[in-house]
């Protein structure tokens, strides 16, 4: 018989999936002439607050699921693959390294470096080529730079609001 | 488009079909045939979505197109110049014939995925994924984030406009863009708001049972008038079929 605890599994899962297609699909803010998506916000946030698993699980299925919903289905792949990888190293290396500040720090570079260089390569090698793949690497730079900064923002924000978020982490 | 063919074949033959179809798109041997093929699935999207959402699914990736092509000039800068300033190759075939086949099999494999999925309920993908042996916690993951999503949305949307009325002018404030830091107390009102989903929505399923022992299923995937093996071996077989054909005449021709 499952415990009482794989039911809070399945809603943390379920939950942290729905907030990162939200903030993919729903959450835009002008940049310019064009938009921010705010995906990287939404899996630095379940990195930081519920763990390496959900950020795993999240960060691969919340922008795969928005990139199918949106009509962008060949990125689905890449997408759950590059996300994916950046919530659970994220989640690892907040979880692992012993002092805060050197873990946000880390954690933060990775996403910087994790998200542009994991388009550049897989969307390069499969989709359109390394010249056009380059176009994207400014605009997935700002958008990871902003979701790393404003993800621990809106974690620390999150936990002082609502102290039993840090219990459903797994 | 609601009794079109695709809407009533099942759901593991249509994930088959596209997988084998995206496949096949690497295996044609040249660019018009590849052209012809991407033209078919087009016409195929067309049939079974209708011709607005199929040529919206085209209008979609045409940005990402349009970049392809600017960069069209750097890649493969060999072979036979087609476009020439004096001595400096700005176009060569090669380079032509690789934006080309990239852009067919860009579109091809977009209208795809877009055909499963817009004709494909959630409760049935939902059932095929079970169908396919995948854990049940994995699907009912899967069936609640969908569930969440719509209303997390306008969670979300609700939070903001209230927001905005609480500003001193909120009509002129809903009427330019705002300034990006307005943004940080609706995702965290939202943020919160969805963490407290959490608890609420693990009591709703135990309170149902889940992890009590085996559980009811009440939706059946439907095969509609032909089974399913001729269905699945039907997705592989068309995409095989085709390429085949195209690699036989290219040999005979």
């Amino acid at each position: 018989m499952k415990s009482a605890a794989s039911g809070t599994k399945v809603a943390t899962l379920a939950v942290a999936i729905a907030l990162v297609t939200v903030f993919t699909m729903v959450v835009r803010i002008p940049l310019g002439t064009g938009y921010l998506n705010l995906c990287d916000v939404a899996i630095a946030f379940v990195a930081f607050t519920l763990g390496p698993v959900t950020a795993l699980v999240a960060g691969g299925l919340g922008p795969c699921i928005a990139d199918l919903a949106g009509g962008f289905g060949q990125w689905a792949v890449i997408s759950f693959i590059v996300h994916g990888l950046e919530g659970l190293l994220m989640a690892l290396i907040l979880r692992f390294v012993p002092r805060k500040g050197l873990a946000k720090l880390l954690a933060g570079a990775l996403c910087i470096l994790i998200v542009p260089l994991g388009y550049y390569v897989l969307s390069g090698v499969f989709l359109v080529g390394f010249e056009a793949a380059l176009a994207d690497v400014p605009g997935n730079f700002i958008q990871s730079t902003v979701g790393a900064v404003l993800g621990f923002a809106l974690s620390e924000a999150v936990v002082r609001a609502f102290p039993p978020v840090r219990h459903f982490g797994w | 488009m609601r009794t079109s063919l695709f809407r009533k074949l099942d759901v593991r033959a249509k994930l088959l079909f596209a997988l084998t179809t995206v496949v096949c798109l690497f295996l044609i041997p040249t660019l018009p045939l590849l052209w012809l093929v991407a033209a078919l699935i087009f016409l195929l999207s067309a049939t079974q979505v209708g011709f607005r959402r199929s040529a919206r699914n085209v209008w979609i990736i045409a940005p990402m197109v349009l970049i392809m092509a600017i960069f069209t000039p750097l890649n493969s800068r060999w072979g036979e110049a087609l476009v020439s300033i004096g001595d400096f190759m700005l176009l060569s075939r090669e380079a032509l014939t690789n934006f080309l086949t990239t852009t067919a099999r860009f579109i091809a494999i977009s209208l795809s995925c877009s055909i499963v999925m817009q004709t494909t309920k959630g409760d049935e993908l939902m059932c095929g994924l079970r169908a396919m042996r995948i854990p049940d916690e994995a699907c009912l993951t899967l069936t609640l984030a969908l569930r969440l999503i719509p209303d997390m949305s306008a969670t979300f949307t609700q939070i903001r406009e209230c927001q905005r009325l609480r500003l001193p002018n909120p009509d002129e404030e809903g009427t330019r863009r705002r300034p990006f830091h307005s943004i940080f107390p609706s995702l965290v009102c939202t943020m919160v708001c969805a963490m407290r989903t959490i608890p609420k929505s693990a009591s709703a399923i135990d309170l149902r049972g889940y992890g009590r022992g085996r559980r009811s299923h009440y939706k059946r995937l439907g095969t509609g008038t032909l089974s399913l093996l001729v269905q699945l071996v039907a997705s592989i077989a068309i995409p095989v079929l085709v390429v085949l054909a195209a690699r036989l005449w290219i040999h005979f021709t």
